[in-house]
């Protein structure tokens, strides 16, 4: 009934590929990569808005990935292991202290999500513009929860802090939200 | 669940709210509470929209160039570094193009044969009961894909050596249940009444009225369903007829047919989707239309590209409703309108047209 069935949990399918990979098969590893790398450099362009850096991570992301293959443990998210380290790397790639990102304002829709008026669309342009002056950390998890569809469960393990300040997080980062709309 | 007590911050954060928001379940659940907590509505609709605007924030995209740069990048770094292993490694290229050119070789004898049914397609067929039952085969034997036409009114276009078996009566007599082997694009015509079902190897489609492909070969060790349009449910055949996902648009299930596991994934958008994504929200109908828009319009709807004559076409103009049709119908209407000779090899259509005739066309 409820929405349990999470898009980036519960995916065998992602442990087969994941066991595939670590057997040294290339095609499943040109699977993974193919499969996220276009919303890995998302997340990280975010994080450090540095485009070279970013791809100069990724690429010794997944060629350590290949390398070490045969002694990395068992995932069933192949998405919240790639994020998790893609997000240590930069962070100790990139000494500075990452800035906030000022979006650029066309939006690419996900998927269907009807939006139809011109008061919508005026809306949903406004609120993002106040999300990408939050604090960074508040982007961030919003961006994980909303835009790559982690659970809290993963966000905790990708930020590296517990459950409850991922909620507190989030909590927090509405209540700014809402000082500034209207 | 009391949910008087809740403020905007709590229904972004309950995540039956927002499988509710972003994907439609628990739809019932959720109208109650509007209608039980008529004050706890602007709460909703703000949560609502701080959820839709964060699940559509814009996208730094990696460009597709840039992806395969940097996957040469990392294959540099998969092989051994040393020149010797290198030579050695290249020497052994010569061995796999060797098998390579054998198992071509031999795959080609094999091809010669007539094609003999695949076994789990012939399985299904048998254990279905359908002996007695007027059904029609149809094999994709040609290079480019075919459109079906079904008899309830629902198209199909089989890939090359896909091959689908359904029943021969209207679906007002009989039950809409299909078997496909092989790759398939479905636009199935909306009848609650009855229910479309397709069975491709392990995996039970159950259609409510989408367009939607699926790729099911024999060989294969995955069954895939990719939603375009509308909604669908999957379930697995050997682990009987409980739902295991209900699809809408732009996501995807993939079946594993060695543990019969189904993982649902979300299309990401930048990368290879764009095929038939949109192609809802573009208009089909043209009145009075100037072929090249026509053109570009089937181009972007599809991301297909077409190749044409622009000089000759050029003061063409096009009267037609293609909304309903199947792109590969709609180029040969639109062939059979211009008089053009029309080939179509995957994403490539190519007319060759003589110009057009002052009776269809007039500018």
């Amino acid at each position: 009934m409820a929405g349990s069935e999470n898009i980036n949990q519960v995916t065998i399918a992602d442990h087969e590929l994941w066991t595939a990979f670590k057997q040294g098969n290339v095609q499943a590893f040109s699977e993974m990569y193919r499969l996220h790398a276009g919303t890995l450099y998302n997340y990280g362009y975010h994080l450090v808005p540095d485009a070279a850096l970013v791809k100069d991570a990724m690429q010794d992301l997944f060629a350590d990935l290949w390398r070490t293959r045969n002694n990395l443990s068992d995932t069933n998210s192949i998405k919240y292991y790639l994020f998790r380290s893609l997000r240590r790397r930069l962070y100790r790639l990139a000494d500075i202290k990452p800035v906030p990102v000022i979006s650029p304002l066309q939006t690419e829709s996900i998927e269907d999500l009807k939006i139809r008026t011109e008061e919508d669309l005026l809306q949903l342009q406004r609120l993002q513009y106040l999300m990408s002056q939050l604090p960074e950390r508040h982007q961030e998890v919003i961006r994980l929860r909303f835009y790559d569809n982690f659970s809290w469960e993963e966000i905790a393990g990708i930020l590296q802090i517990n459950e409850q300040s991922v909620r507190n997080l989030v909590q927090r980062a509405i209540v700014k939200l809402r000082e500034n709309w209207k | 669940m009391d949910y008087s007590v809740y403020d905007t911050a709590d229904f972004v954060c309950d995540d039956s709210f927002v499988a509710w928001v972003k994907e439609g379940r628990d739809e019932a659940h959720w109208k109650e509470v509007i209608a039980r907590y008529p004050a706890q509505r602007e709460a909703m609709l703000q949560a609502r929209a701080i959820i839709l605007a964060a699940a559509q924030l814009p996208a730094f995209q990696l460009k597709e160039k840039e992806q395969q740069l940097m996957w040469e990048n990392i294959q540099g770094t998969m092989e051994p570094a040393e020149k010797t292993v290198v030579k050695l490694s290249r020497n052994y290229y010569w061995y796999w193009a060797a098998a390579l050119l054998c198992i071509v070789a031999g795959a080609t004898i094999w091809w010669m044969r007539p094609a003999p049914a695949p076994a789990m397609y012939s399985r299904l067929l048998q254990e279905a009961k359908l002996e007695g039952k007027k059904r029609i085969e149809e094999i994709n034997e040609e290079k480019h894909p075919r459109t079906i036409s079904l008899p309830d009114g629902s198209s199909v276009v089989l890939q090359p050596g896909a091959r689908i078996s359904f029943p021969a009566c209207p679906d007002h007599k009989c039950s809409r249940e299909v078997y496909l082997s092989g790759a398939a694009f479905f636009e199935v015509s909306r009848n609650t009444m009855q229910p479309f079902i397709v069975y491709a190897n392990e995996m039970v489609i159950n259609v409510l009225g989408t367009s939607f492909n699926v790729k099911a070969y024999e060989q294969d060790s995955l069954v895939e369903v990719h939603v375009r349009t509308g909604k669908i449910a999957v379930s697995v055949k050997p682990l009987g007829n409980k739902v295991v996902a209900n699809l809408s648009a732009n996501q995807q299930a993939v079946l594993t047919r060695s543990t019969l596991a189904v993982a649902v994934l979300q299309t990401i958008p930048q990368v290879n989707t764009r095929k038939m994504d949109e192609a809802v929200v573009y208009s089909f109908e043209f009145s009075d239309t100037p072929v090249d828009s026509v053109m570009t319009t089937i181009e972007n709807a599809y991301g297909v590209h077409i190749n044409y004559d622009q000089a000759l076409l050029a003061d063409c103009r096009l009267t037609a409703s293609l909304t309903d049709e199947p792109l590969i119908e709609k180029i040969r209407l639109i062939c059979k309108a211009l008089e053009a000779g029309c080939i179509i090899e995957g994403d490539e259509i190519t007319l060759t047209a003589k110009g057009c005739r002052p009776n269809v066309i007039e500018n």
